[in-house]
């Protein structure tokens, strides 16, 4: 029985499916790309030593683990960025409930709204996924990783898996996003969609809370481990405390614009304003914490146990197992960074009535522009503290393990790095938007946006 | 005729935001004979909304009962009470009425499409039809008028043969004139059909064409009436939307 909710959705709110599309279309090309891969390399004639020396290599092993982290990445950011995609129908929602749809109907609807964007999602992700396959092997033929004699073999089978996975995680991923949305009493619904809820939720501090304390025992547990229990281990641990930070993600943001507040002060009325609004925006802006801590973190850690280990022992890894390494973490950087620019894309689209009334009140552009700069600091300052703060819980334990060290290791060079690509992105996400939406004239966006 | 479609006993409705809790309702009980059309008036904040939620089963009270249809709302499961309201009940809302993206037949076939009471063909034609809307049942919603939303939005109310309509300020986005029209077609509904209609507005001239008038003041009901003329409505309005005398934010006991 079709109610119409979802035509309404997608027709009303198209722009706000772009954030699922592109992951789901993320998914499809590594997807494609990793399983194309692995057909080329079973698929080669190879002389036996060829054989074992790739699988020495853990090539295949890698495929199919990048696969394995695209589709459970995928579920967890078509979650993040549906729920930012619901939030825009919150008033059509209200109203089913209203005159009569139950939770399940409505959950149901969002289920069939991610489903019917997975399948053209998936066809361009399968066709990116090819020429990012071919990419790959070369450069895996490049570094000696494969034999010359492995030729890509584009395989259309591969369409049809890489268009179900992508329907099924998105399906379970809206299922999940929706829960909250379908549930809320309509007349909560109603009035909620009009004023910002504030941070905190005592069940919310409560959970992130314990997900915090329950990743950093277990990353004291991982430190008694032998080496390689504990690098399954770590995985954990960023895990949960991503998912605290997330939960806990209104929380910190206020209490680091708290702390941030006497430094504002000194830079006048912009910081004071930016910090009032992100105070005001915490929850609305939390959702786009779990994917840059999560980058962040999970870069952090890999790079860093790589360095320290050759700070420590004075060896480097091979180029080619290290490139094999961070060739998977740019994978995992890739979903996050997809997450953390919807959410924050997404929230600064809503805001420009807000832009507008204070040009219409008599803020300049640059003004204006300059409390979101400021407002941008402090949400990268908040992600660069907890994303820091988890990867040190993950790595150090880690570090004592295999090296006997309690000191990671990062030369500054790249630390400033991961600094500015965080910058980067916090900045695409506001400022950017920002600048463009207000070449409109002012009383423009008023009379429009709603 | 004679029994009461809708019944509050002792309701009282408390917001909790950032610690601080504030009544918006406080030990309302209320009993609404079936065939009669109550319009509920009070000032901003008075609790006004608050009280047409909780009868309506849109939002469940903090303490107290609430009756709808003979059923006690408080003690339904959410799926239970979605089924009630859907199949007995009726909402007009002041915007947000309609699927933009939905033709009016669509719109105003969604509660029967969500598993509601049937509805035939001919019956929306006629309710279309009964709301000046007919010959438009192909239109896309977003492409009308306020003044044609809102009657899409009663249309699709009333096409279930509801037991109660409830309205909020369903003509405050409306000028007088259209506002006139979807006024007249609820109390059409009360006269012809026996629908209940349960209406908050804050309008002397909307409240006059009602049955029963009530009136809130800080979460209590302060007045139960007869509708009296434009005039004594709007006097009334003003007495209880003047400073509240003595301490306001007393806790009910």
């Amino acid at each position: 029985m079709t109610t119409g909710l979802t035509r309404q959705a997608l027709i009303r709110h198209r722009w706000a499916f772009l954030g699922p599309f592109a992951t789901q279309c993320l998914a499809a090309t590594v997807v494609t790309a990793m399983l194309t891969t692995a057909r080329s390399l079973s698929g080669a004639t190879l002389s036996p030593g060829q054989r074992r020396a790739l699988d020495v290599a853990d090539v295949p092993d890698a495929a199919a683990v990048f696969a394995g982290n695209a589709i459970y990445l995928s579920v967890l950011m078509v979650g993040v960025t549906m729920t930012a995609a619901i939030a825009h129908q919150a008033r059509d929602i209200a109203l089913l409930r209203a005159v009569g749809a139950t939770p399940g109907q409505i959950r149901r609807s969002v289920a069939r709204q991610a489903g019917v964007i997975a399948m053209p999602a998936a066809v361009l992700g399968y066709g990116i996924g090819l020429c990012a396959g071919w990419a790959w092997l070369t450069a895996l033929v490049h570094q000696g990783l494969v034999p010359a004699v492995v030729r890509y073999a584009p395989a259309p089978v591969v369409l049809p898996v890489a268009a179900g996975i992508a329907v099924a995680t998105s399906v379970v991923g809206a299922l999940v996003a929706a829960v909250r949305p379908a549930r809320v009493p309509p007349a909560t619904a109603m009035s909620e969609s009009a004023t910002l809820r504030p941070a905190g939720g005592r069940t919310r501090t409560a959970v992130g809370l314990l997900l915090f304390a329950g990743g950093a025992v277990l990353s004291a547990a991982v430190s008694t481990f032998a080496a390689d229990q504990a690098d399954d281990a770590a995985l954990f641990v960023i895990l949960a405390m991503c998912v605290g930070a997330g939960l806990l993600g209104p929380v910190l943001l206020s209490a680091v614009t708290r702390l941030a507040r006497p430094l504002l002060r000194l830079v006048g009325d912009p910081g004071l304003l930016a910090a009032d609004g992100l105070v005001a925006r915490s929850r609305r802006m939390s959702p786009a914490l779990v994917p840059l801590v999560l980058a962040g973190a999970f870069a952090g850690v890999k790079v860093v146990s790589h360095t320290t280990a050759e700070h420590v022992t004075g060896v480097r890894d091979p180029a080619a197992d290290l490139w094999l390494d961070y060739s998977g973490t740019a994978v995992f950087a890739a979903f996050a960074l997809v997450g953390a620019l919807n959410t924050l894309l997404t929230v600064s689209l809503d805001r420009e009535r807000e832009l507008a009334l204070l040009r219409l009140a008599g803020a300049t552009r640059a003004g204006v522009l300059a409390i979101w700069t400021w407002e941008a600091v402090l949400v990268l300052c908040t992600v660069l503290t907890v994303a820091a703060g988890v990867a040190l819980a993950t790595l150090v334990p880690l570090t004592r393990t295999a090296l006997h060290t309690w000191t990671p290791y990062l030369p500054a060079s790249w630390l400033a790095t991961g600094v500015l690509a965080g910058g980067v992105v916090v900045a695409t996400g506001t400022v950017l938007p920002a600048a463009l939406l207000m070449r409109r004239p002012a009383i423009e966006s008023a009379r429009t946006s709603p | 005729m004679g029994e009461n479609v809708v019944e509050l006993e002792a309701v009282g409705r408390r917001y909790e935001s950032d610690g601080a809790g504030v009544w918006a309702l406080r030990r309302v009980s209320l009993r609404v004979r079936a065939g009669t059309y109550v319009a509920v008036m009070g000032a901003t904040g008075s609790g006004k909304s608050t009280l047409l939620h909780c009868a309506a089963g849109l939002d469940r009270p903090t303490c107290g009962r609430v009756l709808l249809a003979g059923r006690d709302v408080t003690r339904l499961r959410e799926a239970t009470l979605t089924r009630l309201r859907r199949d007995r009940v009726g909402f007009v809302f002041q915007s947000y009425n309609v699927l933009s993206e939905l033709t009016v037949r669509q719109n105003v076939l969604l509660t029967s499409r969500l598993g509601g009471p049937r509805v035939r063909a001919g019956e929306v034609e006629a309710t279309l039809t009964a709301v000046g809307l007919a010959g438009t049942g192909d239109r896309r919603v977003g492409a009308l008028s306020g003044g044609q939303q809102q009657r899409v939005a009663v249309a699709r109310a009333l096409v279930t043969r509801p037991a109660v309509v409830f309205a909020d300020e369903p003509t405050g986005a409306l000028d007088p004139t259209t506002g006139g029209r979807v006024l007249a077609l609820l109390r059409e509904a009360v006269d012809r059909e026996g629908v209940t209609v349960v209406m908050v507005t804050h309008d002397p001239v909307a409240a006059r064409i009602s049955d029963r008038l009530l009136m809130l003041r800080d979460g209590r009901l302060v007045s139960d009436s007869a509708t009296p003329d434009v005039a004594t409505i709007a006097a009334r309005l003003a007495a209880v939307s003047g400073p509240a005398e003595g301490a306001g934010a007393a806790v009910p006991g």
